[in-house]
């Protein structure tokens, strides 16, 4: 392998390619503009994400071009023999085109994210490290797809069947082995949004796309380089129809046993159905426990709990819950591990009271036919969250919970025109004094309109279900909160909800010494500048610090309002003590804090709301 | 219809009497016992090829004997599967890419870069010869009537052959080993390139490796032949120990048929 061997190959394949590459970096930095102007309508996405995103989707296409110009038509116009005929080593030749092939692919990746990151810099933060993270990240992911690119080209005539069987096997393998495939795929380093992957770098994610690289690479030089490269050649010469018949049998029989495969396999979660289940009437309650224990009665008392209330509210089709301890003491009495197959498993914190965890897997099971409902209903979102604490009402042994819950909102100041929006309540108060705000609202409905208008009401609400047809969709979506109001009560939803404040207000005032002295005030954050261009945030408490004070704090993008109730963001962190938070972040970075302290008093949790700063 | 003629089987023996490998500096090429197979079928059996230097060697053989398949293996595009080279005395397993830089090859079918110019093709090529003579390469385009500037993708099949034929004597190689050099050329081509091999031998003292299906064209130019049929050597020698002068056809028919 002589540097001028060397030399002529590489200049050979700059002007055979040259301008077909450059052209095709230039189509990608175009496509990515285009993608860019629609992400700059997206108040969730960055644009660096954006642009990794769009690596994600466009980049294997492109390297997909590059090796099928550098090696699949040097095999189809025969060039290969000219250039075996040449005295170069077979290394030398794949070393070359293996070099241009990874330098124009990480070149035009590079190229389009400095590109996004020097157009957006001056929108969002983005720090060096960051960009060192998602510079490796793309890297590592483009190499994936390169090496099994390069690998796959080598195998001339059967590299479509390589494709057409390895597709529908990984999917087959993450189907059996999550845990272990769902990290084991080549693009699973860009798979999740570069967003949520910015506090927790994929590392272990690095090495498998590396190691996919690397597999496909060394294929790749071994076939190139087996007999001369003779081999890989022999395998670009047509197909016989024998060959050709056999193939097409051998790829459908690997679909078939893989579709076989996926139809039978439950995935993820273990299966439940040979759990020990609890009968009532239509639902079945699956106990993951001995028949004296606690546990198992719960699951009966949800089980009788579940059938009464869709014996009355006319109400089928409850999914199968699944109950299963966890000795681990969660931070939560109920956690949802998994809703597929219409099988709803929560997870049980078995030293939670009973009454918490009855009315936490009853609101899990409602939420089960609610989770569907578009945002822009949330007019009717009240009626779901509220009807389980309705239904099931508060623990003997708090019996004013609820009331608390409710006063609790009015002396945070909350209008009677704030009422008419379920997801803001939600955003404001967090999920616990929502839903006692929806219990003070159903009983208003039956003070004003009795009791069968408020099972009415519920009814239909949660009658909704997602609908297969278009025109059942729309019919769904139509019904709005304020139109099953009138319709199941015959209340005018204003005249309804001014009653419905009055409702809070009364709570309050038989409350309000109760709740001045529940809260004291919310911490603040402070900024102090660290040691470097860091800012470290702190908090403090005004009063005695509640045992069960936490914070959580959410590093936004400057694109982003507000974070998303409920979206998991990997850079929330949640502290229960006073202090510094162990954490630095961004001096140009938009914060936004909340705390959340659990009050037994109101047998829930109660949250501050969001605070943006600056 | 004549009868067939009954001809000796000349086989050279390539073992020294202490059964070592006899490797003649006399003979810049030589292999022992080459095998190749694609699958189940045998295309080169036991070939002892013997080529002495300063002579051009016809190596005959019908389509499908086995001619290209034996050639891509001295030139190492093809490895064998078993049997050793020998380039001057120097014997190896497969030919290495320094060997390759010493022969002048000239393939069957040129598959050149079509969207490449003469002259950039000479460049190119000169990157893998040491000893590449470029001012040669010009002479030898303007003796053989072609333009520099033309793209290869405009040449016709035996302008082609003549640019292959001049990119092989370009790097001043000891030895040219040619796969068929005439064949799908015009006659007025044809001799051209004839010419050129002969004098490649009596002007320059080069040793000449052709193959060919033509007898006469191993009649007119050739000093030794070496007859390929179903993948093994039938006759290596003098020509004119193979067959009397005008009875190369007969002969070779003969062997074909004997063996059929």
């Amino acid at each position: 392998m002589t540097p001028s061997i060397l030399k002529a190959l590489l200049l050979k394949e700059l002007h055979h390619h040259g301008f077909a590459f450059v052209g095709t970096a230039v189509l990608l930095a175009a496509l990515q503009a285009t993608a860019l102007t629609f992400t700059l309508t997206s108040e969730v996405d960055t644009l660096l994400s954006a642009s990794t995103g769009f690596s994600y989707y466009a980049m294997p296409f492109a390297i997909a071009y590059v090796v099928r110009r550098l090696v699949v038509i040097e095999h189809e116009d025969h060039t290969h023999d000219f250039l075996a005929a040449l005295p170069a080593t077979a290394l030398a030749r794949v070393s070359v085109k293996f070099a241009v092939s990874l330098v124009f692919t990480w070149s035009a990746t590079l190229l389009s994210l400095g590109f996004v990151a020097a157009l957006v810099v001056r929108q969002e933060i983005i720090g060096l490290g960051w960009l060192m993270q998602v510079t490796w990240q793309v890297c590592a992911y483009t190499f994936a797809w390169l090496g099994l690119s390069f690998g796959a080209a080598h195998l001339g005539r059967y590299r479509f069947s390589f494709w057409l069987c390895l597709m529908p096997l990984v999917f087959t393998l993450d189907l059996l082995w999550p845990d272990v495939w769902s990290w084991g795929l080549w693009h699973a380093v860009l798979a999740e949004s570069v967003d949520v992957t910015r506090y927790l770098p994929p590392v272990d994610r690095l090495a498998v796309s590396m190691a996919w690289g690397t597999v496909g690479t060394a294929v790749g030089f071994a076939l190139g380089t087996f007999r001369s490269g003779s081999v890989a050649d022999a395998w670009y010469r047509p197909m016989t129809s024998r060959e050709k018949a056999m193939l097409i049998v051998g790829v459908v029989g690997v679909w078939m046993a893989l579709d076989i495969v996926d139809s039978v396999v439950v995935p993820g979660d273990p299966s439940y159905s040979g759990v020990e289940a609890v009968d009532v009437e239509s639902v079945v309650v699956r106990v993951a426990a001995n028949r004296d224990s606690d546990l198992w009665k719960t699951g009966e008392d949800l089980a009788e709990s579940l059938a009464g209330f869709g014996e009355t509210l006319g109400l089928q089709g409850w999914p199968t819950v699944v109950l299963v301890s966890n000795p681990q003491r969660p931070q939560d009495a109920v956690t949802l591990r998994s809703n597929a197959h219409d099988e709803l498993v929560l997870e049980v914190d078995a030293d939670a009271r009973r009454a918490v965890i009855l009315r936490d897997c009853f609101e899990a099971a409602i939420g089960e036919r609610t989770h569907w409902f578009p945002w822009w209903r949330s007019g009717r979102l009240w009626i779901a969250t509220g009807a389980p604490l309705w239904w099931l009402g508060p623990d003997p042994e708090r019996p004013e919970s609820f009331a608390l819950r409710a006063g609790y909102a009015v002396s945070m100041g909350i209008t009677a025109e704030d009422l008419a929006d379920g997801h803001a309540l939600r955003y404001r108060f967090g999920p616990d004094v929502a839903a006692g705000i929806g219990w003070a609202g159903l009983q208003t409905v039956e003070d004003l309109a009795g009791r069968d208008a408020a099972e009415a009401l519920v009814a239909r609400a949660l009658e909704d279900r997602p609908s297969d047809t278009l025109l059942g969709s729309i019919r769904a979506d139509l019904r709005s909160g304020d139109r099953m109001l009138r319709k199941a009560t015959g209340l005018e939803p204003e005249a309804f909800r001014r009653a419905w404040y009055d409702t809070l207000r009364r709570h309050h005032e038989a409350h309000r010494e109760t709740l001045e002295a529940l809260m004291p005030g919310w911490g603040t954050l402070q900024r102090t500048e660290g040691l470097e261009s860091d800012v470290v945030l702190a908090w403090t408490w005004p009063g005695p610090l509640p045992s069960e004070a936490q914070v959580e704090w959410i590093q936004l993008d400057p694109l982003q309002q507000l974070p998303v109730l409920g979206q998991p963001y990997e850079d929330r962190e949640i502290f229960s003590h006073e202090g510094r938070i162990p954490t630095r972040v961004d001096p140009r970075a938009r914060v936004a804090t909340s705390f959340r302290v659990e009050v037994d008093a109101l047998d829930g949790i109660l949250y501050s709301g969001f605070q943006v700063d600056p | 219809m004549t009868a067939p003629l009954s001809i000796p089987i000349f086989v050279m023996d390539m073992r020294s009497p202490n059964g070592s490998r006899s490797l003649e500096p006399e003979f810049p090429l030589q292999t022992f016992g080459l095998r190749r197979s694609f699958g189940w079928r045998v295309v080169i059996e036991q070939l002892d090829l013997k080529v002495p230097a300063g002579q051009v060697y016809g190596f005959l053989g019908r389509n499908g004997a086995g001619k290209t398949t034996a050639i891509r293996m001295l030139l190492g595009i093809l490895r064998p599967d078993a049997g050793t080279l020998c380039w001057n005395g120097q014997e190896v397993a497969q030919t290495t890419a320094a060997l390759k830089a010493k022969v002048g090859y000239v393939s069957q079918q040129q598959h050149f870069y079509e969207w490449m110019r003469v002259e950039r093709l000479g460049r190119f090529v000169r990157g893998f010869y040491p000893t590449w003579d470029h001012s040669e390469f010009h002479r030898l385009l303007t003796a053989l009537h072609i333009e520099p500037r033309q793209r290869v993708g405009e040449l016709s099949g035996g302008t082609k052959m003549k640019l292959a034929m001049t990119l092989a004597l370009a790097h001043r190689p000891r030895i040219l080993v040619l796969d068929e050099p005439t064949a799908g050329v015009d006659p007025i081509a044809r001799r051209e390139i004839l010419d050129l091999l002969r004098a490649q031998v009596d002007d320059e003292g080069r040793t000449v490796f052709f193959s060919t299906h033509h007898i006469s064209e191993v009649e007119e130019i050739g000093d030794h032949i070496g007859v390929l049929h179903a993948g093994r050597l039938h006759y290596q020698g003098p020509v004119d120990g193979f067959a009397e002068p005008g009875k190369l056809e007969e002969a070779f028919v003969a062997i074909a048929r004997e063996d059929r």
